[in-house]
């Protein structure tokens, strides 16, 4: 199987919303249709380009906003595998975007105070961020980006780098759940233990498997209010490393949480850009991201540290490349 | 904006067997207990070895850069194409190897010295000094500062790099005479707004453009290009005004030859533009990938093309059976395939 038929299959089993196994049950095509947001801008407005919405899609801001230096080479990467499940299983649009000019509810304006038409927070349902470290948000886009998560009920989807993001601004960490303090064993294969098997975005993995990436250790998770879906095993670890900072060998590495009405889901795996070639790690983003939409259920279960409940398996590897035959004849690898 | 997708409901129903038997199928080795070490191979094809490069270490020796570069900050709004656009042309060099992609949707990398939004220099990132080609998805007023322009310009023109630009790239910096020297025209309206036109194929030799027929009827939101010279550019492919309303208001005679695509040289570097792109399933469309794709392996430099400037064809080749939809000759056209 190639990328590109696995990512088919992936939308075509959300679309027909039955035939991924486990999968559950979309709602009917006619309760999927809905008015446009409150906030959504006037074709006539829009010059004829953006259309305010699709019927019966989503739309999902792919935000990035790495202008202050940090970027992580996969962010595009995995850009533009989101964009591709959503517009292959028509379930979202996908808007990227690598500056924060949407990250508000109050306009949009150019650089030199123009109104631009366009998508601003109103018109999105979900946002997938990949930001890293403090990004250059407006006192009012804050407040913004806030409410569209917990008075709006809106999705947020956050990726690796998200845990570094505006360290210094403390609700941010409240609406994420925990923070990041250093990688330690920078890149490692280890084993994560899946603690949550109930929830969409993990339900399909097997109870305890090896994954290699840039491991990342969350601080201050409260296991009382957030459901930890991944935790990594540190039993074979060195965790006697001067950057420890978590003694109780508790390292989640993925959670769902509410945020006032919003639903926020964070995963730390997605550190180089081959990761996100493996089949499993694109349905965790998919089926958190139709959760985060409200397009399937999924219930946040917080839960004590949970051991291992089997030996680790590995994952199925990347799948093979799927462009077109002419492209991949000229492939130089 | 339409599905490109064919595939009806029942359709999908026959697949859902095959989906479910085949999400159940990959079956996960049984656990044991050297499992640990080792069990995951790091997937082959990262040229970094699972390393990675680091936050902005330059891609390996032979793979090239290509920066994405989608700046619809400034005009009146942003295309709905643009990220998909974006994605396509990311997973082209992706998939291929022929390239990595970095997409940005700021201008601060326009520069040899990026900096940070704090104004410190940023710790890494793809900037001017480490891409090979610009795959240019701007439109209108761009916000960057004098030196950015200076030294985009030299990225191009001294530094011999490649300037790929899609659609609404014509609209960018009206008011800044060098970028339509180095673009070669500018955008004049859209007449004809959103319709199905004859395209013909000035130059089949350009790579890319072999797979067109000589003239092809498509479904687009053609520009108008004016302030466009053949002496200064290699025509690729005009609008057949034949098949167009010439009487609509907003069309400028003087705009003839109505080139659409086009190839140059500013200086050293090597310069496409294309004007289709408008509606994201026009990205779809694999004549249309294999041209953007050839556009940016020139531009890399990987592949030659000649781009002398010659006049412009006096005859049309003979028109295709009937003008359709792009679409796989539902009616017997010559359309280009999805």
């Amino acid at each position: 199987m190639t990328r590109r038929q696995w990512m088919k299959m992936l939308g075509q089993g959300a679309a027909a919303g039955m035939a991924l196994p486990l999968a559950a049950q979309l709602p009917p095509p006619g309760q999927q249709q809905r008015a446009a947001a409150p906030g959504s801008r006037h074709p006539a407005q829009m010059g004829g380009m953006a259309t305010p919405r699709r019927p019966g899609r989503k739309n999902v801001l792919a935000w990035g906003d790495v202008r202050n230096g940090f970027q992580h080479d996969s962010v595009s990467h995995a850009f533009s595998v989101i964009e591709e499940l959503g517009y292959v299983s028509q379930l979202y649009d996908t808007y990227i975007r690598t500056d924060s000019q949407l990250i508000t509810k109050h306009g949009l304006y150019g650089s030199d105070g123009q109104v631009v038409y366009g998508h601003d927070l109103n018109d999105f349902d979900a946002i997938f961020f990949f930001g890293v470290r403090e990004i250059d948000l407006t006192a009012e886009q804050r407040a913004d980006l806030l409410a569209f998560v917990h008075d709006d009920g809106k999705g947020f989807v956050a990726v690796h780098t998200a845990t570094t993001a505006f360290m210094s601004w403390p609700e941010f960490g409240d609406l994420l759940g925990a923070r990041f303090v250093n990688h330690p064993w920078n890149t490692v294969e280890a084993p994560v233990v899946v603690e949550d098997r109930s929830f969409p975005a993990t339900r399909f993995l097997p109870p305890v498997f090896n994954f290699r990436d840039e491991m990342y250790q969350n601080k201050g998770i409260n296991r009382d209010e957030v459901d930890v879906l991944l935790r990594l095993d540190v039993s074979h670890l060195d965790t006697r490393q001067a950057n420890i900072e978590l003694h109780n060998g508790d390292f989640p590495l993925a959670w769902s949480k509410s945020y006032g009405k919003g639903k926020v889901f964070y995963c730390a795996l997605g550190h180089h850009r081959t990761v996100w070639d493996i089949p499993d790690v694109q349905r965790i983003y998919f089926e958190a991201l139709r959760w985060a939409l409200g397009l399937t259920p999924g219930e946040i279960r917080p839960h004590p540290m949970r051991p291992a409940a089997a030996a680790p398996v590995p994952l199925a590897p990347p799948l093979a490349p799927c462009g077109p035959a002419w492209a991949l004849a000229s492939r130089r690898r | 904006m339409k599905s490109a997708r064919p595939l009806g409901w029942c359709c999908i129903a026959i697949l859902c067997a095959a989906v479910g038997a085949a999400a159940q199928a990959p079956a996960r080795p049984p656990a044991s207990p050297q499992a640990l070490a080792g069990a995951y191979p790091f997937p082959q094809g990262d040229p970094s070895g699972g390393r990675g490069f680091g936050r902005g270490a330059p891609a390996p020796r032979n793979m090239k850069t290509l920066l994405v570069w989608a700046d619809t900050r400034n005009g009146i709004a942003q295309h709905d194409s643009v990220s998909h656009a974006a994605a396509v042309i990311e997973r082209m060099g992706y998939e291929t190897g022929a390239y990595y992609t970095f997409i940005r949707t700021d201008s601060n990398i326009i520069s040899y010295h990026p900096k940070m939004t704090t104004g410190q220099p940023a710790s890494g990132g793809p900037s001017l000094a480490n891409v090979d080609a610009i795959f240019f998805l701007g439109h209108r007023d761009v916000p960057i500062d004098a030196a950015q322009k200076a030294e985009l310009l030299h990225f191009v023109h001294d530094d011999g790099k490649g300037f790929v630009a899609a659609h609404m790239a014509s609209t960018a910096w009206m008011d800044w005479p060098a970028f339509g020297d180095l673009l070669g025209g500018r955008f004049d309206q859209h007449p004809w707004g959103i319709t199905t036109a004859p395209v013909i194929v000035e130059d089949p030799g350009f790579p890319g453009m072999q797979f067109f027929p000589r003239v092809f009827s498509f479904h687009d939101e053609f520009y108008q290009i004016k302030d466009f010279s053949p002496q200064n550019s290699r025509v690729l492919m005009r609008l057949d005004t034949a098949g167009l309303d010439m009487s609509r208001p907003g069309v400028q005679k003087a705009d003839a030859p109505y080139a659409i695509t086009w190839a140059k040289m500013y200086g050293k570097g090597r310069v496409f533009y294309s004007a289709l792109g408008h509606d994201a399933s026009t990205w779809d469309n694999p004549a249309i990938q294999r041209m953007w794709f050839n556009a940016i392996e020139w531009a890399l430099g990987v592949i030659p093309a000649d781009v002398t400037p010659r006049p412009v064809s006096t005859t049309v080749p003979p028109p295709p059976p009937a003008y359709g939809r792009g679409g796989r000759g539902r009616r017997g056209g010559r359309g280009l395939g999805r």
